[in-house]
């Protein structure tokens, strides 16, 4: 089944679940494509569909989070699994945190889809979000130390076609030195960094509609310490 | 077939973890784990964290309702995830 039909589908079944706040959907999908093109007025016609500030910055984050992994996906080359409720039934047995190393499967409470705190609001994510930004600042930095600048055009690649990242790019990388861990962490500091164009996006625009600093990330939002560390090509693609 | 041989920088212990699932499990999509696994440190910790705070059923979105929202973003990326 192609992509665009799941897309067809999914917003189908989410219209009729969800109501007016499937409006959502579109401010997601044009997050995703073009989030240099949000603005206020996007926030705006989510707030007349009665969704709130902290349920417009909830959308945002699940849309920087999947741009990450997808990108990943598609520029690695992951093996799409015939059946995808096997993946479901991981997800639902491990958790998210579950699949974080090998050790974890066996150690992580067992939650899956129904996690402690569930409708509570989110205490631990300020923190998570803190140490994921630290991350990819030193990701970033990492990278930009050793990769040289045949990186700039893999970068591009990893954050607007992931599909076109070829095994000629990752061959020209290792002929300038690049191990496969460089290339992985560079590869994923472009798939971060497009992450973090969308995050950006999104909560300025809500910003400048509340008026006022955002709940739950802004502590590890400010511009500077989202962008400090990120190889300098890819700051550029980001502006 | 993956572009980088990830297998290569994974632990025998992950190795032997992956092996089970393959044989229990072929349909797993063995290539996130691996790709969580070969830089846990700096991925798979952190970003499965987030993932976890981020996912959290809330007042304003069921968790079932933020799963199909991060499957409609990934299906727009042209990616199964």
């Amino acid at each position: 089944m192609g992509n665009d039909v799941i897309a067809k589908v999914l917003r189908g079944h989410l219209r009729s679940e969800l109501g007016a706040r499937s409006a959502v959907f579109d401010f997601a999908e044009k997050l995703t494509r073009f989030p240099e093109t949000v603005t206020v007025d996007d926030i705006v016609v989510l707030q007349s569909e009665g969704l709130s500030e902290t349920a417009i910055s909830e959308a945002i984050l699940v849309v920087a989070l999947f741009s990450v992994i997808t990108r990943m996906a598609d520029s690695l080359r992951f093996e799409t699994p015939s059946d995808l409720s096997t993946g479901a039934d991981l997800l639902r047995r491990f958790g998210y945190r579950g699949m974080a190393g090998p050790w974890s499967l066996f150690t992580s409470d067992p939650g899956g889809l129904k996690t402690p705190g569930d409708g509570e609001g989110n205490p631990t994510l300020p923190d998570a979000m803190r140490r994921w930004l630290e991350s990819v600042a030193s990701l970033g930095a990492a990278a930009e130390a050793s990769a040289p600048e045949v990186a700039g055009p893999v970068v591009g690649k990893v954050m607007c076609n992931p599909s076109d990242v070829s095994e000629l790019d990752v061959e020209g990388l290792k002929s300038h030195g690049c191990t496969e861990e460089t290339v992985f962490d560079l590869i994923l500091s472009a798939a971060a960094n497009a992450s973090l164009v969308r995050l950006k996006a999104g909560y300025d625009a809500l910003h400048r509609s509340f008026r006022q600093p955002i709940i739950v990330v802004s502590a590890g939002l400010e511009e500077p310490a989202t962008m400090r560390g990120l190889p300098t090509y890819s700051r550029s693609i980001a502006r | 077939m993956l572009l980088l041989n990830l297998d290569a920088g994974l632990s025998k212990f992950s190795r032997a973890v992956l092996y089970g699932f393959r044989i229990l499990s072929p349909d797993a999509p063995l290539d996130i784990l691996k790709a969580f696994w070969y830089r846990q440190a700096i991925f798979g910790e952190p970003f499965c964290a987030l993932a976890d705070a981020i996912m959290r059923g809330t007042p304003n979105w069921s968790r079932g309702e933020k799963e199909l929202l991060g499957a409609f973003v990934s299906s727009i990326n042209q990616c199964v995830f």
